[in-house]
């Protein structure tokens, strides 16, 4: 089909999905919760699950540490892996 | 007798829960759907969100109502194809109006396409034959070049092409000058033979829960939380040999993962993530590799604002913004389905193509068109959410017009989903569109 098209829509390359067991759980010895920005796409899922109102999703997702209690909604909601605890 | 023959389905969305629904329903072979995130649906669900219910991707709408193959393939009998979800309570609402625009900010509303052609020049509509007789049946093939915008200016006045633009962009997430002619002309001829729009009772989350439910009740399984890591082929495992495929689960949390014999695999999670996956011993084609690589994913920006009762006008059809660099349109579900929003609330959802990837930059860009365009939307709105749609979660995974196929030259291996949507149909219709051809290889694969 339309080879000419194939690159017109949005830029920026695919990344490849990435998970591993560090995208699942935390490591609880003074680990936070983090954003990888590369994997974020902003869907804002994880705003909808977070019930502390830690995450602000404006583009990507920021965390307010303050307000997060650990509660890992988030993380089995983002759909790229994004929210990891390092 | 013998053993079923497992048909292993990757990813829970659309495409992927009605592939397996179909499967189940013959009742030949055995199907299991894995599901890497903890709901199922992907972009064709909703969250709740203060009782909003805040699509993921998918605008609560199909958008070629009953006369579409979505609500034919949702509603329709067994007997034609269809998978009857009528008995788990899914009903499509139609919406108020055909289309509407939104212009200077005038608001009106269409009962019907040739309604629409009251508000271009008349010479648009003597030249309509023109777009609704060419041909464009099929692609026009890997050699076209002329896209869309330069097709439709050539015939038809600026206001016209503008409108249709603007529903382009709201509906597929690219815009004429990203789009071959040929699927330009599909999409809007479609369009023009279809019902309007209408809206899944309950949101689309009813149509992915009826789906589940079916699912269940022909015995097929679904897993959430439950990703793929890799497939190899079935001899190298112990556990797997007999079947075609191994395919390599691991829960969500867990470190290792476990081995599954598959004979068919229908992927519905796009081509990178397929190739991805396969391990070197399958042979892919390097053009289609190199076809699939170079393929840009439709991203997209969505608002959803929760709007009170005295907005200015009150109808659900899908509303067009011409003219505007970014917004493509909004849709207003509610008035057709207020259950989707608290009492005496209502939900508008938004939609914008995305052609730059500095995505904070294009929120802030959509943002003040919506205020400046829609003057009510500031005193009568609130913004609950903004979705961004880019990279691995986009609106399309690749861009209308620009379809990959959904044989990548694996045989018992099929995919389905946004990536390889039928010829000119848009959103939903699309990816169901192509699932029974799909299914067709898949059976003819696992019938030798």
């Amino acid at each position: 089909m339309a080879d000419a098209f194939r690159e017109k829509a949005t830029p920026g390359v695919v990344p490849a999905l990435q998970s591993g067991p560090s995208h699942d759980r935390p490591i609880f010895d003074g680990t936070i919760l983090n954003v990888i920005d590369d994997l974020c796409v902003g869907c804002s899922y994880c705003l909808m699950a977070c019930q502390d109102d830690a995450l602000v999703v404006e583009g990507l997702c920021e965390v307010i540490h303050d307000n997060c209690t650990d509660c890992l909604r988030c993380l089995m909601w983002c759909p790229t892996g994004a929210l990891v605890y390092s | 007798m013998s053993e079923k023959k497992r048909v292993v389905v990757i990813g829970s969305g659309i495409g992927g829960l009605t592939s397996a629904v179909k499967l189940a329903h013959t009742g030949n072979y055995d199907v299991q759907v894995f599901e890497r995130l903890s709901f199922a649906g992907g972009r064709f669900t909703q969250h709740d969100h203060d009782g909003y219910a805040v699509p993921t991707g998918a605008v609560h709408m199909v958008p070629h109502g009953m006369k579409g193959p979505f609500a034919k393939m949702m509603l329709g009998k067994r007997s034609k194809g269809g998978l009857e979800l009528g008995r788990h309570g899914v009903e499509f609402l139609p919406s108020m109006k055909f289309a509407c625009r939104n212009i200077n900010g005038v608001h009106q509303g269409s009962n019907g396409p040739m309604e629409i052609m009251r508000w271009f020049p008349f010479k648009d509509t003597l030249n309509l034959p023109r777009l609704l007789l060419a041909r464009a049946k099929k692609p026009a093939g890997p050699g076209e070049t002329l896209d869309g915008e330069t097709w439709m200016r050539q015939r038809f006045s600026d206001p016209f092409v503008d409108f249709l633009d603007a529903f382009i962009n709201f509906a597929a997430s690219v815009r004429f000058y990203q789009m071959p002619a040929s699927t330009t002309i599909r999409m809007i001829q479609n369009c023009f033979w279809s019902d309007r729009p209408h809206v899944p009772k309950g949101g689309c989350k009813s149509v992915i829960d009826a789906l589940r439910k079916e699912l269940k009740q022909h015995k097929g399984k679904l897993k959430l939380s439950h990703e793929v890591t890799e497939i190899i082929p079935g001899d190298e495992e112990a556990a797997t040999k007999g079947h075609r495929f191994a395919v390599g689960i691991r829960r969500r949390g867990r470190e290792d993962a476990t081995w599954i014999g598959a004979d068919a695999i229908i992927h519905n999670g796009g081509h990178p993530n397929l190739l991805n996956t396969l391990s070197d011993d399958f042979h892919i084609e390097h053009e289609i590799r190199d076809r699939i690589n170079k393929t840009q994913a439709a991203g997209g920006i969505g608002f959803v604002f929760g709007l009170d009762n005295e907005i200015p006008h009150q109808d659900s059809g899908v509303t067009m913004l011409p003219g505007l660099s970014r917004v493509g349109g909004y849709v207003i579900p509610t008035f057709s389905d207020p259950s989707l929003a608290p009492k005496g609330r209502h939900m508008m959802i938004t939609h914008q193509y995305v052609p730059k990837s500095d995505i904070k930059a294009e929120i802030k860009r959509g943002r003040e068109e919506l205020y400046s365009s829609l003057p009510w939307l500031e005193k009568h709105g609130e913004e609950i959410a903004v979705h961004s749609y880019h990279r691995n979660w986009p609106c399309n995974r690749t861009p209308q017009g620009a379809e990959l196929p959904s044989d990548v030259g694996i045989d018992g291996i099929r995919l389905v989903g946004d990536g390889v949507k039928g010829h000119g149909w848009m959103m939903i219709e699309g990816v169901t569109s192509n699932v029974p051809a799909a299914l067709r290889g898949i059976e003819n694969s696992l019938r030798n």
